[in-house]
């Protein structure tokens, strides 16, 4: 006889904009995704492993969550209430030129005739976003608005509308021939637009409390040879909307704590988290490494940073691929210590951590 | 209204909870670029040095005060 354990919600944190060789491209962090919803059975993750342009996963043990509500769920100050569906209003920059915008408009309508998907009203922002992009001391990807307080009236207009989840997509500078884009195209470099993209995003959710997502507008860029599998998903179509739109039709609606109702997940809920091992400084994972919950810290995903448990003085469970990280995650699902399952045997003091 | 300002912050941290310090930390240093109920937006640790502590990169969010009314 057997029966399936419980779901253990399960936190995956790729931090953007930070050169991670795993999740730091163009959504190449949906199969470890897919893995670890797979093995936990409830997997909440965040838009930048997810959206992969024109490709995506849709899996009702997958949470979509953008990353300041997946900060405040981990903090344990929203709540997440998995929704059938969420309408979805589209905010469009009024920066796009008109060939552009035209493009990002038949996305929006192909996702509405061939996905089903609920969508509507689509305005543009009254004046142009201005989004300008930056490189932090540590090398990873920042970025600004010079008109935040148009996008947030936009998406208060849109809220106001019936929107129950909006997607943003503003314009981005082109560059075309500049080193860093070089450098991400063939599979080395930082994504230069994801810091500037989650700054986006973060903005309006904390305004709106909805949940929301970030596509970029550029120009088309010329045909690479050399370009990098994990960055060929960007260069599949017109626009990076499709992702962001269907991550969002089920993204849960977020609930301020206390917050009380059947199917809630709940900070608290959280059985294990697994981020890289060099980029454990982030709100989620510092949240939850201080209530216990157990941090899987995947060595084989290295970035920007080194920013590690044993710097920080964080104990981890190592894992060397996202792999074992599922197998880890397993492990704890079904109640299993995973040291226990390494050699030699650890002493009972170690516990968990102690690997 | 909001205006966004870059952080950058070195911090040391003292045993104990690190989160609750890093927040304390975060909300001083915003509210010294950009003024009362300005918040940290988005930020992390992105460096560990032994002798300088913990480098905080970030972004700020700074209510910005209305116009004045017109003459």
């Amino acid at each position: 006889m057997s029966a399936a354990a419980p779901p253990l919600p399960t936190l995956l944190v790729i931090p953007t904009g930070v050169g991670c060789a795993v999740g730091g491209f163009a959504g190449d962090g949906l199969p470890a995704a897919r893995l670890l919803a797979a093995a936990s059975g409830c997997l909440i993750t965040h838009p930048n492993v997810m959206n992969a342009a024109s490709l995506y996963w849709s899996d009702r043990r997958l949470h979509y969550v953008e990353g300041w509500s997946l900060d405040r769920f981990a903090a344990g100050e929203l709540a997440l209430a998995p929704v059938p569906s969420q309408r979805l209003g589209v905010l469009l920059d009024a920066g796009i030129e008109a060939e552009l915008l035209l493009r990002h408009r038949q996305a929006i309508e192909a996702c509405r005739a061939s996905l089903g998907l609920t969508i509507g009203p689509v305005l543009s922002s009254d004046v142009p976003l201005e989004v300008s992009l930056t490189i932090g001391p540590s090398g990873s990807s920042w970025g600004s608005l010079g008109r935040p307080e148009a996008l947030l009236r936009a998406g208060e207009a849109l809220r106001d509308a019936g929107a129950t989840a909006i997607a943003v997509v503003a314009r981005f500078p082109d560059e075309p021939g500049s080193d860093a884009l070089a450098a991400y195209r063939h599979g080395t470099g930082v994504d230069a637009l994801a810091g500037a993209e989650a700054v986006i995003s973060h903005l309006l959710v904390r305004h709106l409390g909805v949940p929301c997502a970030h596509a970029p507008a550029l120009a088309p860029l010329p045909p690479d040879p050399a370009l990098d599998p994990r960055a060929a998903a960007e260069e599949l179509g017109h626009t990076f909307l499709p992702c962001v739109l269907v991550g969002l039709s089920r993204a849960p609606s977020l609930r301020p704590e206390p917050a009380s109702g059947n199917g809630l997940l709940h900070g608290a809920d959280v059985g294990a988290v697994v981020a890289p091992a060099g980029a454990l400084g982030g709100e989620a994972v510092l949240a939850c490494a201080g209530r216990g919950v157990p941090v899987i810290a995947v060595e084989g995903n290295p970035c920007l940073l080194q920013v590690s448990g044993e710097a920080l003085g964080l104990p981890v469970i190592p894992a060397a691929s996202y792999a074992e990280a599922a197998g880890i995650v397993l492990a704890l699902r079904e109640g299993l210590d995973p040291a226990a399952l390494r050699r030699p045997c650890p002493d009972p003091g170690e516990g968990a951590g102690g690997g | 209204m909001s205006a966004l300002v870059p952080l950058e912050l070195w911090l040391q941290a003292s045993p104990g909870p690190l989160l609750p310090q890093l927040r304390q930390g975060l909300a001083r240093e915003a509210r010294r670029l950009a003024g009362e109920g300005a918040e940290p937006l988005r930020w992390a640790i992105t460096a560990v040095d032994p002798r300088r502590g913990l480098r905080l990169e970030g972004i700020v969010v700074a209510p910005v005060p209305a116009p004045a009314p017109g003459p």
